[in-house]
């Protein structure tokens, strides 16, 4: 169980969600991603909700928006979203 | 909404051909709009009303600006606001069909001074757009609460003034009724600070942060710019027509002074990229920016008494920096940006939906559209803008030179795009073929 951090608010379309889709795929069980973008990416929820992932989108500290994905089902990383 | 960003709705696009058909069939219809300023030569700038001119100059701001223009509504309206545009599936085609068959017909009765063709253009145009913005009107008003769908409803408005002055000079031309060329300059306000400035400064909220990774644009310009800008253009058409010199300057003063306020913020943001990486839309929204600034100091300069833009060179190279200066370099700009963002947008989707083609690599954006072939059309730009402005104060054969130099500029940028579609055609073929 682990948080893994993407940092792409200082990417160009349509890098952010290149990386956050690769990055998606390598989560294993219990983790999550925690993505940091300068903007919320509406296009990637409909495909990460195809491909099988979560998500909860909250205001960030470093970045305007943060985006937290997890494998949908998975309830050990869902807890550990609920608490971030 | 989201602090600092904007509201981008990508799962309310229309479908994919809707936009992609306008933003490829405009730089061909706008590069005919220089031939035929390279055929006719030095003898169609001896007078801002030659025919020829004002022919060659509409396949420019109608078959290449506004049909980009109205293609970007269509597609960027529903998306920034979540207010789809009614009936955007035939609303789009239908005004397309129009500016683009209609652009084409006036361009062609006005070289050959054909009446009934004259007419038969005024009514196509005036009919797709008022399609076009009749929806966009509705669409905009829903939007109301968004800056860019503020901007963009300011824009369609002023459309409407360009719109119905114009079918009336096309009457005109067409010998229907009295040709009232003393209303010229009105027509030529709103089409450029109206509909083309306020629709650039209601897309630039959007595309600016997102493609060219510049801070957002301050609220306080967002939410006032377009509004002093449209402003300005009303205050300045009733001193203008009622004949209030004192009036007319100051509506003058605070429209034109909105859109370099504008142009001047966005070079600022800019110079903050937070990655410099070199970039061609970059390099085409300074060009534009700069221009309209550039633009604004000689209407200053002519405010001040020290330019007649009464004389012909002027006036000319006047119409040469919004246009092509400003208006072509930004349209420009952002089909690079759009065209291929969009075709990539619908192959990743078109992937997430096809589990066999979800292990399959499509090409990225700049895959789509290597940046080498853009780079190298943008001094083919440079070269039109440059020597338009030359053949506008010294004529004869500049004008020829201009004119080919422009269809060059724009059929080069249209095999660029058909470049992207093509590839992601390709790409497209392959995920289907793999499911």
């Amino acid at each position: 169980m682990a948080e893994r951090v993407l940092d792409v608010s200082d990417l160009e379309p349509c890098e952010p969600m290149e990386r956050s889709l690769a990055a998606v795929d390598e989560l294993g069980p219990g983790d999550h991603l925690r993505i940091l973008h300068r903007r919320e990416p509406f296009p990637l929820y409909e495909i990460l909700t195809e491909r099988g992932f979560a998500h909860r989108t909250i205001e960030g500290r470093r970045t305007p928006i943060e985006i937290l994905v997890w494998r949908a089902g998975d309830a050990e990383a869902e807890a550990a979203v609920a608490d971030a | 909404m989201i602090p600092g960003g904007g509201d981008l709705r990508f799962d309310r696009m229309p479908p994919r051909w809707v936009p992609l058909r306008a933003f490829l069939a405009a730089p061909v219809l706008g590069g005919f709009g220089g031939l035929m300023l390279g055929i006719v030569g030095g003898s169609a700038a001896e007078s801002r009303y030659v025919g020829e001119l004002i022919g060659a100059l509409h396949l420019v701001t109608l078959g290449f600006l506004t049909l980009v223009m109205v293609g970007a509504v269509v597609q960027v309206l529903p998306v920034v606001t979540g207010v789809p545009v009614p009936g955007a599936s035939w609303v789009g085609p239908a005004s397309q069909l129009g500016v683009a068959g209609g652009s084409l017909a006036m361009a062609g009765g006005l070289a050959g001074r054909w009446g009934p063709v004259i007419g038969a253009g005024g009514i196509l145009v005036g009919a797709g757009l008022t399609v076009f913005a009749a929806a966009g009107i509705v669409a905009a008003w829903q939007a109301r609460r968004n800056p860019t769908g503020r901007a963009m409803g300011l824009a369609v408005v002023s459309l409407v003034v360009v719109a119905t002055l114009g079918v009336a000079f096309l009457a005109g031309h067409a010998g229907w009724t009295t040709l009232r060329r003393d209303l010229t300059d009105v027509h030529l306000a709103w089409a450029l600070i109206g509909w083309l400035g306020l629709l650039v400064m209601g897309v630039s909220f959007q595309v600016v942060p997102m493609f060219q990774v510049t801070p957002q644009y301050p609220q306080r310009v967002q939410h006032w710019i377009p509004a002093a800008g449209f402003l300005g253009l009303v205050v300045w058409t009733f001193g203008r027509v009622g004949r209030w010199s004192p009036v007319a300057a100051v509506g003058a003063v605070v429209a034109v002074g909105a859109v370099a306020i504008h142009a001047g913020v966005t070079l600022w943001l800019q110079a903050h990229r937070r990655r410099k990486l070199r970039d061609v839309t970059t390099d085409d929204w300074r060009l534009g920016m700069a221009s309209v600034i550039v633009a604004a100091l000689l209407v200053g300069a002519a405010g001040v008494g020290l330019v007649d833009l009464g004389r012909t060179g002027p006036a000319l190279a006047l119409g040469v920096l919004v246009v092509f200066g400003a208006g072509v370099s930004v349209v420009e700009g952002m089909l690079y940006k759009i065209v291929p963002f969009l075709s990539w947008l619908h192959l990743q989707n078109l992937v997430s939906r096809r589990e066999a083609g979800a292990a399959m690599r499509i090409r990225n954006m700049r895959q789509l559209l290597p940046a080498s072939g853009p780079r190298r059309q943008f001094v083919a730009h440079l070269v039109a803008v440059v020597t338009s402005l030359v053949a506008a104060v010294a004529g004869g054969v500049w004008v020829r030179i201009a004119g080919f130099a422009l269809a060059v500029d724009l059929w080069w940028l249209a095999w660029e795009l058909a470049g992207v579609v093509r590839r992601s055609n390709q790409d497209r073929r392959e995920v289907l073929g793999a499911s």
